[in-house]
């Protein structure tokens, strides 16, 4: 499906605890947008690389990885891989972690990823943000600070209300503190229908989040563990599989939900012209 | 999320049901509540008894989503499109057109009474618009904005900063991020506002003016704040120490033994019995430090030890003795006697493979018998 005014939506999947499905949401929405054919920029702002690995990118020590376009090294469009699935990716290395500490000489650290991204504004149609699982950190605040929406992914375990609720009160300061506009969203993950216990969670995850939640929740599924090890999308490894008519369905909630015209509205304007001057200048061209 | 998309992920196979009864116009759980099983294993492509179930666990759902967590959070666009139920009554939430409409309708009957035979009901009843926070009461509170909080029933700030996010950015159609800036302003209005926003501790004395027409502010006691009479708990200086030991020495021995002499407290209508209690007196004891941290050697607790001291380390409290057995007649615990320890593997005996060589002995085939002989040896 071909938009004839494609406004950029960019996505960032949070959470404060880790392996709630963040990277694997990530992965397989972004594969299953680029099957419906729409142009996917997947960036893997974790410094653990995992959502690189699961695309079977393994970067050298020399090559461009997001870290050297949060820090002005590179260009995106020099950092950028194509990976199966039609997903473009802007891949992580370890070295990211480094950013934290350089992000203290840097002068509003936490826009980074927005300027950054400019430069993709009119190639990619949905830009997802695979955050670290740290949400009150400067990585996570790059990606709060560029998204129109922010998703937050629940696992439906035992301490999946925690650490939602944990990244909600970051998420809740960022919305408070920041000339920002997003939307917030819920989605559950690696759910198991045939545990009482993960049942009663997700009706508990429906009272609590209600509309904000997304009508698709992701089941646990052996095809979205082996995924990453053989680098492939769902969508390239199993299309046929139930994971995949998941991921499917999510990404047509999400492309009918929050793919309108203009998504979240900014009403404070573009904050970003305000505190970098110059920042929404045309991209520079694809060499 | 929808009640039915839960229902369907719940108890069934997640988005392909879904999309199956959105096909088929079924888009709530009174809805799902409507078909017999047959019509829904038809639909489905399920077993009947497989449809009967879902139904069962739809209306389970259902009742169990109305009494705990249910409070009107279907109402999205095209909720229950084909809902057999009667909508809610919701007199509360007017549209602005409504509103517009039972104005017009009001000022007409009001028209057609008369001006001269006017009604008490409908002289009181001067219709207004329910009137909410005033745009620009907020930074980035505009009218519309106002008149859609209000249309949620939300008239003034306390009802904004107490209002559920998310609820109310999906409510109203703004970003989420939106509805927690307001938040956060309507909150530290509120704070601004509130009657004690002068600085905390400045009262203000109305009643008794002074004679000089100066509004005195006196300083309350906070409870941090020591009181004039109470002791101060910080560490006297050293001059401070030398001035009253020197006073201490210009006193009279004697009247530093009528301090020491301890009043007799006698408690009349104690249980006990003990006639009398010799407590020292308040403020009439020996100068000796209160405190538990103080040395006995009369060093206090905020001088410094000298070198070589050790560190003094109280002694643990006694610890009491635990009854043997339990004083409510609990249940005495038993052991199992289960054993954590993993047991090593069994020993195994070996055995030589064979004492001397292997003979190959040829399998004992009968070529005369055809039959055995086609069927193989595992015939």
């Amino acid at each position: 499906m071909k938009h004839a005014s494609p406004t950029m939506q960019v996505l960032s999947l949070v959470n404060q605890k880790g392996g709630c499905g963040k990277t694997t949401t990530a992965v397989n929405l972004a594969g299953a947008l680029a099957v419906r054919g729409d142009p996917v920029l997947l960036i893997d702002l974790d410094p653990q690389a995992h959502a690189s690995m699961a695309l079977g990118c393994a970067l050298d020590d020399e090559d461009p990885s997001v870290a050297e376009v949060l820090m002005d090294e590179a260009l995106l469009v020099d950092a950028v891989q194509r990976r199966p699935g039609g997903i473009d990716l802007l891949p992580a290395k370890p070295s990211l972690a480094e950013f934290e500490e350089v992000s203290e000489r840097l002068i509003h650290p936490e826009q980074r990823l927005r300027v950054c991204l400019e430069e993709g504004r009119g190639r990619y149609r949905w830009v997802i943000v695979d955050c670290p699982p740290r949400a009150d950190g400067v990585l996570c605040a790059n990606a709060l600070f560029a998204c129109t929406c922010a998703i937050l992914v629940v696992e439906t375990g035992a301490f999946a209300l925690q650490g939602a609720l944990q990244a909600l009160r970051v998420l809740d300061r960022t919305a408070e503190n920041q000339a920002r506009s997003f939307d917030l969203r819920v989605i559950g993950t690696m759910f198991d229908r045939r545990t009482k216990f993960a049942r009663e969670l997700l009706v508990a995850l429906h009272g609590r989040f209600g509309p904000s939640m997304f009508d698709t929740v992701v089941r646990s599924s052996v095809r979205l563990r082996e995924a990453p090890a053989v680098g492939l999308p769902i969508q390239e490894l199993a299309p046929q599989s139930r994971a995949a008519a998941d991921f499917a369905a999510l990404a047509e909630e999400v492309a009918s939900q929050l793919g309108g015209a203009g998504g979240a509205t900014d009403p404070l304007g573009d904050p970003l012209a305000r505190a970098v001057p110059g920042a929404t200048a045309a991209a520079p061209s694809r060499p | 999320m929808e009640s039915l998309a839960l229902l369907c992920t719940l108890h069934a196979d997640g988005p392909a049901t879904l999309r199956r009864l959105r096909r088929a116009g079924c888009r709530s759980l009174a809805a799902l509540d409507a078909y017999k099983p047959e019509e829904l294993a038809v639909l489905l492509e399920v077993p009947p008894s497989v449809a009967r179930r879902l139904g069962r666990e739809a209306r389970t759902l259902s009742r169990r989503l109305d009494v705990d967590l249910f409070e009107d959070r279907e109402e999205g666009p095209g909720f229950g499109l084909a809902d057999p139920e009667p909508p809610r009554s919701e007199g509360v939430h007017l549209d602005r057109r409504d509103i517009e409409i039972l104005g017009r309708v009001v000022e007409r009957w009001g028209s057609e009474a008369g001006s001269s035979a006017q009604t008490p009901a409908a002289q009181g009843s001067q219709f207004s618009p329910p009137v909410g926070i005033p745009p620009g009461a907020l930074d980035l509170l505009d009218a519309a904005l106002s008149a859609r909080l209000a249309e949620r029933g939300i008239l003034d700030l306390g009802g904004l900063a107490d209002a559920d996010p998310l609820d109310l950015a999906g409510a109203i159609g703004t970003p989420y991020s939106l509805v927690r800036r307001l938040q956060f302003l309507a909150r530290r209005e509120l704070e601004l506002d509130l009657p004690g926003s002068s600085p905390p501790g400045a009262i203000e004395i109305e009643d008794e003016p002074s004679p000089d027409g100066i509004e005195i502010e006196e300083e309350a006691p906070s409870p941090e704040a020591p009181s004039p009479e109470a002791p101060s708990l910080e560490a006297p200086s050293p001059e401070a120490i030398e001035e009253a030991i020197e006073e201490a020495i210009e006193e009279e021995p004697s009247a530093i033994e009528e301090e020491e002499e301890e009043e007799e407290i006698a408690i009349a209508d104690s249980p006990l019995d003990e006639p009398t209690l010799k407590v020292p007196a308040v403020g009439t004891g020996p100068v000796t430090d209160p405190t538990p941290g103080s040395e006995p050697g009369g060093r206090k607790f905020w001088e410094p030890r000298p070198l070589g001291d050790p560190p003094r380390s109280l002694p643990p409290p006694p610890r009491p003795e635990l009854p043997q057995t339990s004083p409510i007649g609990a249940r005495e615990g038993v052991t199992l006697n289960w054993s954590f320890e993993i047991p090593p593997p069994p020993r195994r005996v070996r055995r030589p493979l064979a004492e001397g060589p292997l003979t190959e002995e040829p399998l004992d085939l009968d070529p005369k018998d055809p039959k055995e002989a086609s069927a193989g040896p595992f015939a």
